[in-house]
Order: structure tokens, then sequence, then C-alpha cells
């Protein structure tokens, strides 16, 4: 076999020493998780509830004004981005496990760390690519159709009071929607960092949500304690809504008065993303990368 | 210089695994050899960041270890000794990703990809993914993934690794085009003394932690000038005795002879035996001492007994 | 003999490991040589009896090695892989070995000990397996393998990865075992390592056998093929007229520089034979002769062709 087929070059180029380093690992994995088809066909079946969500909000901007029976379904409120945020949230649980549930474990099994940690990145900066990773996808079914919503409610029918009172709810949105995928992908990128397979991180990650729901709703049933609510880390994430869009996270649907307390919730949901955190930084850490 | 310490010690617990290693690597290509658990890969680690060093320094191109890292990675193409691909992706795909880690821009490095995949041989490979590839294809795409980005530096970790006899002929080829002809350092890590040899002009020896050799092949090669090495053909052992009661001293391994010529009997005398005797000369040379005899001996200081290691 | 291979084929689905191969392995070390894919591992299968030959018949010890329970006294069997019971101590786990080959506990112990002993592993007997050291992990290996004291020794591939204190080791160890009368197969794809512990070798490539004997007999084919020599004298042209007078010399480049002539020969004996009469009639100064092709690894590239 010729080796000499084409010669050495030396390359003239320079090495961008500024800017993000993990930039490629963000983007390399995006690529590969879109490679797959089912993937593909799931994260657009998670942009209907935005399909269904536009529609109401185009039939509700042409509605006639003064309809006073206007359904409250038809109404464009903060109640109404919430409430679409609410839905996008359980396909979150999904979303979570199909982008990340090998990210840390797949590079355990090729090896692949040591390639990573050869290069000018460090320890940091491959956790910060793998989590952006299931990040950019959480949130690409989170902030950007729900800011399209809002965009297309203002283009319709513009509307400067409308505009000015309910300008709140775009940090709302970033707000619950970064708050969401962060924890989400702190997650299940600790799962996938001490498991050795996608499939045990996949199964541990639904046992300890089930598991934990299961119980608090057990002893809750049990003592009638508002506190115990807050052992279920789905209600904790379901209850941030209340943080972020205040009295109108009441008007959701599923949102009952025995939500667990936010705040308990979300001091719980912050102990779990630095208690992920370290797990994440000390499994990476010990990766031999030159044995 | 190319990398140089200081008193560099590495310790872990109570193991010495440097012990202060006063190192300095020149330009070219050097052959770093000891045996396992003598601190080579401690080194590397050291040199790369993964390991902090307790004592002493070092720097890599003048860069000091300690606080440019990440600027020592960009100038550093390191070659992994075990296994290791991102699957799912193409050849290209992958020396591509390796060249943006390193922040190269993204046609940049894909650029550069398939040009360096044709310089390892793996051009007609480049579009099957990494995780088909045979062994030594999968060396191959370690080295591309290391030369991508243009380092001034190559930390070769057993290039060679499981490679049959033709892969690894053309991959030391490779090493010693980097090396000689594409001004690259190389430093390689090997137990294959023989390529070692092949490659390298000069070597570091390290044994439990200490830098116990160093220096280049030739000068360390060198026996007395009147040592000769021979393989012959025909009645040898005819020729051994007729050497012998020229006062010759013979020493034979199979069919090779090492043979010590006595002051003032020139070189000739050999040929005018074998030419007596009808026999061939298949092979002549100045004795050297092979690099396995110097590793030997240099291992064995330490107690005068080997198993120190192991 | 104590292997025997009659007309032995074997297939995995359409891919062909072993194609036809009729093979006698004497008493000694033998080398089994052959790049990846060769079939060296399935030869290895096949006399463990871990395969059945797709056809023909396969004999170790005149008994077929298939499902023979008795015959896995005869001999032990390294493998590549490192492969052991991790949290058991070494001591544990060689009596375990030692048991699984019939010892009863006691008598398991005690030969463990005396086997570590030899394998210079007394002192680690206590520490589990994961804490040894390579060199150790391969010591124990070999150990495991010669525990019932097996008449032969299949060796896959012992020197991968090994550093060179290791590797010396070793083929001091399959020598000394050779001369205490046991077989030994050893295989592998580094050609100089079997050069060095044994004479006797067998050529593999694609799943044939491309040659079989001593070293330096194989070696000696390359006498058929047309080689390159390199000599270094003090008048090489003169030298070059003197050679090109013989018919076999096809071809010769001149170094002036460097006094260095490479001459290629078409019948490389009979060109031995006469450089010594040049070199010695005309009085030239002669400091180096060597071919670059006379080696087992050119013998191998013009055999596969």
């Amino acid at each position: 076999m010729p080796i000499f087929e084409q010669t050495y070059r030396k390359w003239e180029g320079t090495l961008r020493t500024a800017g993000i380093r993990w930039f490629p690992i963000t983007k390399m994995g995006i690529k590969q998780t879109f490679k797959k088809k089912r993937f593909l066909l799931f994260f657009i079946g998670c942009q209907v509830p935005f399909l269904v969500f536009a529609i109401r909000l185009i039939i509700g901007a042409l509605v006639p004004e003064n309809m006073e029976n206007t359904a409250e379904f038809l109404q464009v409120n903060p109640s109404f981005f919430a409430h679409f945020l609410w839905i996008q949230t359980t396909f979150i649980f999904i979303m979570t496990i199909w982008s990340g549930a090998n990210l840390i474990n797949g590079d355990y099994q090729s090896n692949a760390l040591q390639l990573y940690l050869s290069k000018p990145l460090t320890q940091l900066d491959y956790i910060l690519g793998k989590l952006s990773i299931v990040v950019f996808f959480n949130l690409a079914i989170t902030i950007v159709p729900a800011i399209l919503l809002f965009i297309l409610r203002v283009l319709i029918k513009y509307d400067k009071s409308w505009f000015v009172q309910n300008l709140w709810v775009i940090p709302a949105i970033l707000g619950i929607s970064l708050a969401i995928s962060v924890i989400h992908s702190l997650f299940i990128l600790c799962l996938s960092a001490i498991t050795t397979n996608s499939r045990f991180s996949t199964i541990t990650y639904f046992i300890i949500l089930v598991f934990t729901d299961g119980v608090a709703d057990l002893l809750y049933h049990l003592r009638r304690v508002g506190a115990l609510l807050n052992i279920s880390i789905s209600n904790n994430i379901y209850s941030l809504f209340g943080i972020f869009f205040g009295k109108h996270a009441a008007k959701i649907p599923d949102y009952s008065e025995n939500m667990a307390d936010p705040y308990y919730g979300a001091a719980i949901l912050i102990v779990l993303c630095i208690c992920c955190y370290f797990v994440i930084k000390k499994r990476v850490g010990r990766i031999e990368v030159i044995q | 210089m190319i990398i140089e310490t200081n008193e560099l010690t590495v310790k872990y617990g109570e193991l010495r695994a440097l012990d202060t290693v006063d190192l300095i690597i020149g330009e070219g290509a050097v052959g770093l050899l000891g045996p396992n658990g003598a601190g080579k890969t401690t080194l590397l680690r050291t040199l790369l960041g993964f390991q902090k060093s307790d004592e002493g320094k070092a720097s890599v191109l003048g860069l000091d270890i300690k606080d440019k890292q990440m600027e020592i990675r960009r100038r550093v193409g390191y070659m992994p000794e075990m296994d290791c691909f991102i699957p799912g992706i193409s050849g290209v795909s992958m020396v591509s990703y390796m060249g943006q880690l390193c922040g190269m821009h993204r046609l940049d490095a894909l650029q550069r990809s398939h040009e360096i995949l044709f310089y390892v041989g793996l051009g007609e490979a480049r579009y099957r993914e990494v995780q088909t590839y045979s062994t030594g294809m999968k060396q191959r795409i370690k080295l591309a993934g290391a030369l991508v980005h243009d380092p001034e530096i190559l930390l070769l970790d057993e290039p060679t690794n499981g490679m049959d006899p033709e892969g690894h002929e053309e991959m030391l080829v490779l090493i010693s085009d980097l090396a000689y002809k594409r001004n690259k350092n190389v430093l390689f890590c090997s137990h294959l003394l023989q390529d070692v040899e092949r490659v390298c002009k000069d070597i570091r020896l390290l044994n439990e932690g200490k830098l116990r050799v160093s220096g280049d092949l030739k000068t360390l090669k060198q026996e007395a000038e009147n040592i000769y090495r021979l393989r012959v053909k025909g009645d040898v052992l005819a020729f051994i005795e007729a050497l012998k009661l020229k006062h010759c001293r013979v020493e034979t391994d199979k069919d090779n002879l090492k043979v010590w010529l006595p002051e003032k009997t020139p070189l000739k005398r050999i040929f005018e035996i074998a030419y007596q005797r009808k026999v061939q000369i298949r092979h002549l040379s100045r004795s050297e001492k092979s690099l396995e005899e110097i590793f030997m001996e240099a291992v064995r200081n330490n107690n005068g007994d080997l198993d120190a290691n192991l | 003999m104590l292997i025997n291979f009659e007309n032995v084929s074997r297939w995995y689905g359409e891919v062909i490991a072993l194609n036809d191969i009729s093979i006698n392995i004497p008493p000694g070390v033998t080398g089994l040589l052959g790049p990846n894919g060769a079939g060296k591992s399935t030869f290895l299968n096949l006399v463990t009896g871990r395969l059945k030959p797709s056809k023909g018949k396969v004999r170790v010890l005149g008994e077929d090695p298939r499902n023979n329970y008795k015959l896995t006294r005869f001999y032990g069997f390294v493998p590549e892989q490192d492969a052991y019971y991790e949290k058991l101590s070494g001591l544990d786990f060689m009596t375990y070995m030692a048991q699984l080959h019939g010892f009863e506990r006691k008598a398991a112990k005690r030969a463990s000990m005396e086997i570590l002993e030899r394998h210079n592993l007394i002192t680690h007997m206590n520490k589990p397996v994961a804490a040894y050291s390579k060199g150790m992990r391969q010591r124990i290996k070999l150990a495991q393998a010669l525990i019932h004291d097996p008449e032969i020794l299949y060796l896959d591939e012992p020197m991968n990865g090994m550093d060179p204190v290791g590797r010396n080791e070793t083929i001091d160890f399959v020598k000394k075992l050779s001369s205490a009368g046991k077989t030994i197969i050893v295989s592998s794809h580094i050609l100089h390592e079997v050069e060095a512990m044994t004479q006797q070798i067998i050529l593999m490539h694609n799943g044939k056998i491309l040659a079989e004997g001593i070293v330096q007999e194989i070696r000696g084919l390359i006498d058929e093929y047309p080689h390159n020599v390199i000599i270094h004298t003090d008048r090489p042209r003169e030298m070059a007229s003197h050679l090109l007078g013989y018919d076999d010399v096809i071809d010769i480049n001149i170094d002036d520089k460097q006094n260095h002539l490479k001459v290629q020969s078409k019948e490389p004996e009979k060109f031995y034979q006469n450089l010594v009469a040049v070199i010695v009639e005309n009085g030239f100064n002669v400091t180096y002769i060597d071919s670059p092709d006379d080696n087992l690894q050119s013998v191998f590239k013009y055999l596969v062709k």
C-alpha cells in the first residue's frame, strides 16, 4: 500500500485561543444525535404542541375583541405561555434521556476521554461541552417555540399595552426553560458519568423519578404534610412554575393547589444540581488519560 | 530545548514515581524507554498536565507546565497507547473533530483532515466509520489525530502496538519521515527496542523514577574498535577453529559470530581465513552494543538484580 | 508427533480461517508466526478443543481434543488477554485454578504455593490480583497454565505489551521449559521475538501455511529471490567493475562519497561465494557487508506474493 500519496504539508494557520473551547463538542453531539432517524421524528413530534398553541393564538387574535364570552382558552396571557411550557416539560423528561443517556458512558466505552483531554480542554470544558448538548435540545423545545409564540402574538396583533403588560413573560420563559433544562441535563449527565451503559443510565433515571414521585405521594397521603411532596423530583420541577410565573401558574390546567412548595423545591433542586456537578467532576477526573 | 525538567519529582503517597529527574530532550527523534513502572507514563502525564508534580519544575517548548498547560497541548500531538475513538462517525469527521478541539477553524480542520488521512495511509478508508477499522488502521488514525493541528512535538506511545509486520514497517517509515524530513520533534515511547533503534538518534532511559541513561545512540552503542559481528555460511566450525588459531576470541549465538581481533591484526585476516576455508560471509559489521544490551545493563545496575520493578 | 492436523479447514460463515492445513508438530518449541487474521488463534482454539474443525482431523497426543476432559491434564493454555478474578488474592486464584484441574483442596494449596514460589510471586500471594503489576500478571498467567505440570503449553501472543525485561524473562522461561522436555507452541506476529526463542517455526497467512521448518532454512529461501547486498569498501568503483564480471550481478549502485556499493544479485548463493574471493584477491578493504533483505520479514513478503 503506497504511503506517500500526498505528502505532509505544514499548516500555516493559527489555532484559536480565545472563545469557547468546548463548542466543537456541542456541535458534534448535536450532529450525532440528529443522525438517528427516530430521534428526528421525536423532535418534530415535540413541536406539535407549538403548532396547537400557535393555532390557538391565531384564532384568538382573529376573533373579534368584544365578544364577552371569549373562551378562556383563546386568551393569550401569561398562563398561556406557562401552560405551553408545562406541556413541554413532559417532553423534556424524554428528550433528556434521548440526547443525554450515553454522553459520558459512551466515551468510557470507546476510551474517547483520552482524546478529549489530551487536547487543549480542561475537564470543565469537557463537562460544559457535554452538558450543552442536552441543554441545547431541551431549550430547543422550550425557549425557542415559546419565544416564537410570543413574537407571533406581537406580530399578528400588535397591542402596545398588552406588550408592556406581558413583557415580563419573556424573562420568565427564559428563566424557567433554563432552569428545567439545566437541572435535567446535570442529572442525566451525572447518571451517564456513573454508569457504564446507556441502558443503565436510562433505567436509573426513570427509577429515581418514579420512585421519588411514588414515595412522595404515598407519604403525603399518609401524613398530609405539604413538605413531603418535595421528595418527588418531578414535583419540584413542576413547582418551579410557581416561582417564575407567580399567580399565573395557578391557571395552568394541571397545576393543583396541592403543589409542592416551590421554594423548598427550588432549594432541593439546587442542592441536587450541585451534587450532580461534583459527582460528574469527580468521575471525569478519575479517568487516567495515560495509563 | 524541547522538553526540560529540573529535579522533577512526583509522588504517589510514599512511592516516588519520578525522583528528582533532570532531563533535557532536544530536537529530533528521541526514544523514551524503561521497564514497566519506571516512570515513563508518569512523565508523560506530568508534561501534559494530568498529574501535578510535587517538587521541581518542567517546561515544554519553554512553557512552564504549571501554568501554560493549554498552550502546551496546542503545540503537542499525543498519540495514546490504548485504543480510542469516537464511535459512529467517519475517519474524516473524527480527525477533523480533533482539529477543531485544538482550536482549528472547522473548514481548516476538515481540509487538513483529508490531507493527513492520505498521508498516514487511510485515504481510501476515510469515509468509513471508525469502529469498522482494523487494528492497524486504528493506530494510523490515532497518529492522524495527533498530527492534524500540525504540532511541533509528537508524543507517540507504543505507536506500532498490535500492527502486523507490514503495517508496523509503514508506521516506522512514517515516523522517520516526520522526524527527519518534516522537522517534527518526536518522543517515541516503546518497549520494542528494535523500533527505537530504527527511528531514534537519542534515548532517555528511566528506571525506578530516575533517569539512568541519556545520550545519543551512536555513542552509547560503541564498543571497542576491534570487535566485529559476522554471519557466515559454509563450514562454520572450521572457520571458527581457524580464527581461534590466529588468537581471535569468538563467541557464537546460533549463526551469528562475535569476533575479537587481537591487537595489530587487521580486518583483512578474517577475509583471508574465509577465503581459505571457502566460507561465505553474509554479514560483517563493526560490533555495537544492541539497545537491548544497553537497556539490560541500565536496569540491572540498580541492585545487580533484575526483579526490582516486578 | 504430538500434534497432528490432517486436511483441517475451519470457516465461520463465509470467512475461511484455516484452509486445508496438514501439519505435524514435533516436541520442543515451535513458533506460529503470521499477521493478524492468518489463522493462529483458530489454530490454538482447535488444539485446545474449543472449536471443532469444519473439515479434517485434529489430534493431540493421538486423541481428539474436542470435549476431551482427560486431555486437559496434558496441556496448559496462556491466553492473550488478561482474564482473572481480580478480587481474589494470588494464592486463592491459583488454588482455585488448581482445584479446577482436579487437585483436592489441601494439595491445591500446596501446589499453588510451590508454583508461586517458582514464579517469584510468593511475596505477593496474599494481595489481590487487581493490585498486581503488568509483569506479575504475566507471571501468574504462566503459572496458572503450569500448575498441573502439563506436557504441552500454548502461548498466545505472550509478549504483547511487555517491557524488554519481561520479554527477556519470558524468552528465558520458555527455553528453560523446553530443556525440561516440554512442548511449547508460541503464537505471535512479532518475528524477531519468536526467533529468539526457537528455531522451529511455522509461517501462516490467510489460513494457509506458507512455510515450516528451521528459521535459518526458511530465511535461506531468500536466496531464491534476487536481493540487495550493501558493501562498504575503500575502492567502490574498482570493486564494482570486478563484480560486474559475474553474470549473477544485475545492478550496482555506487555512492562515491560514502564508499558504499549496493549490489543486486539474482543468485545470492553464487554471489556470496564469489565475493570473498574478489575481496581477498584484490586486497579490498571491506568494513561492512549486509543484506537488508536477508531476514524472515523479507521471506515472508515474497512468500505472500
